[in-house]
């Protein structure tokens, strides 16, 4: 199915659970109070069930995610959270605008639990924003915002879900509260899942660190084994190539620090595995101080940027910086494989120094068809290769045989996406022929 | 994921519209399907108990 039917379909769904209180709000109907407080009430009807929903599409489902990509999915899970915010601070403002008596229910000493309730929800969201987007302004860690995040996202599904139920209208019979509260425990529910259960099943699939390698651009490659390869079943561990896993390492595996990167080894060893991390952030900087031996925990394999059965397809691999690592996976796998295509790689980099993994690629080139094109911001005095930044010239003057034929990996910061996006557009490449993956989904 | 054109803040925004439309249909909705009667908002003595409606 191509991916604009399934973003569709996905859509539907998400747009069906976040209206289903109000079809369900239909049957057994109390009194109506007017086209405005109706329409309050609707609002904050769908917030919650949205609120909810978030637990949903932040729970590293594959089954939610691989539809329409991880990187997308939690995108969407940041973006659409201005919508429900939205529609929790529209609730009340209309109610207050449609009848000033309603202003009372504001005085939280003077108030019924249910506005007690409402008011704190409220507070909670708008406390849960701030910190999610001015996080680096408040110097909070990836860690303890995490923490921060999932607790406040409890407390608000909690007690919006109380707001709901004590107000009781349109929800007034037995089974329709019963729904609200088992919604509310469904969603939270989620969250243990993710954070409890899943990590209790994780503690035996211990993977330990083999070899630390220092590469270009600050970046540092980890090489792990299994340590027990019967731990993930009969099946074992399987990843694609291109795809990612959420790694936690010197912590218990119910800690929140899971950090999402990119498989960088073949596919087609699966008990010896490899990432490729460059040193960004607070998380970053400490794979550098891991040792050999140490225990490493993984959530995953994760993602639908990935090689998947066709081998005859030419395949064109575009990265910057260590956007190239997803690619080094795919070209080892391929290289693996014995896969005869032609292929081509451009990497984008500032300086030779910080051409990620660079060697790694030129040794995988004689194993392969492939074609390496190096694109340099700065290059070194006497370069003999492309200079500047990636454009349509580049790509028509190296890629092998028809553009418009061939399948395009893209990974890397924004501004390449966006120039890549904008050259293969212009050569007329279908969008359906192009996997990109961003940086920086979380 | 394969690359699209439509943004992910504008398929956000596309799904908030979309639903904040369900809520003013359902609003209509509920004015049709049963009369607005009930005394609301709350009275200053109802505040501190559950809000009833005669149906």
């Amino acid at each position: 199915m191509v991916l604009r039917a399934r973003t569709i379909i996905w859509l539907c769904g998400y747009v069906f659970i976040a209206v289903l209180p109000l079809l369900l709000g239909l049957v057994d109907l109390d009194p109506g109070r007017g086209f405005w407080i109706n329409f309050s009430v609707a609002m904050g009807f769908v917030a919650l069930a949205m609120l909810g929903l978030q637990f949903l599409l932040a729970a590293r489902s594959r089954f939610i995610g691989d539809p329409i990509g991880m990187d997308v999915l939690l995108r969407y899970h940041r973006e659409i959270t201005y919508v429900a915010a939205l529609l929790v601070f529209a609730h009340p403002i209309i109610l207050f605008l449609t009848d000033s008596r309603f202003l009372p229910l504001l005085n939280v000493w003077t108030s019924p639990l249910r506005a007690k309730l409402a008011v704190l929800c409220v507070l909670l969201l708008v406390i849960l924003i701030i910190t999610s987007i001015w996080r680096s302004k408040f110097r909070l860690g990836y860690a303890r915002w995490q923490a921060i995040h999932a607790l406040l996202a409890v407390a608000i599904v909690i007690t919006a879900t109380g707001h709901t139920v004590l107000v009781g209208y349109y929800v007034r019979e037995p089974w329709e509260s019963f729904l609200w509260i088992l919604s509310g425990c469904a969603f939270i529910g989620l969250g243990v899942w993710v954070r409890i259960i899943k990590p209790i099943l994780r503690r035996k699939r211990r993977w330990i660190v083999e070899e630390i390698r220092p590469e270009a651009g600050g970046s540092t490659s980890v090489s792990l084994r299994l340590d027990d390869p019967e731990s993930y079943g009969p099946a074992g561990f399987n990843f694609r190539a291109g795809q990612f896993a959420w790694i936690l390492m010197h912590r218990s595996p119910f800690a929140m620090t899971y950090h999402p990167f990119s498989f960088s080894s073949s596919a087609e060893h699966h008990q010896h595995i490899q990432f490729t991390i460059k040193a960004f952030g607070d998380f970053t900087h400490e794979v550098a101080g891991l040792d050999e031996g140490d225990v490493v925990y993984l959530d995953g394999p994760y993602g639908s940027f990935a090689l998947d059965d066709d081998t005859i397809t030419p395949m064109v691999l575009i990265g910057g910086g260590v956007g190239v690592t997803p690619l080094l996976s795919m070209l080892e796998t391929l290289a693996d494989r014995q896969d005869p295509r032609p292929c081509a790689i451009f990497l984008a980099n500032r300086d030779l120094d910080n051409r990620t993994c660079g060697t790694r690629v030129d040794a995988v080139q004689a194993r392969l068809q492939l074609t390496v094109v190096d694109v340099l911001e700065q290059p070194p005095p006497n370069w003999a290769g492309e200079v500047g930044f990636l454009d349509e010239r580049v790509l028509r003057q190296y890629i092998p045989g028809d553009p418009v034929a061939a399948r395009y990996f893209v990974c890397g910061p924004p501004g390449l996406m966006d120039a890549v996006d904008k050259s293969l557009n212009a050569m007329g490449v279908p969008p359906a022929q192009v996997h990109a993956e961003r940086f920086g989904m979380v | 994921m394969k690359r699209s054109k439509v943004s992910v803040p504008l398929v956000a925004l596309v799904v908030g519209a979309i639903l904040l439309f369900s809520c003013a249909l359902w609003a209509v909705a509920v004015q049709h399907i049963v009369p607005d009667i009930c005394h609301y908002p709350p009275t200053v003595q109802e505040l501190a108990g559950p809000i009833r409606c005669e149906k």
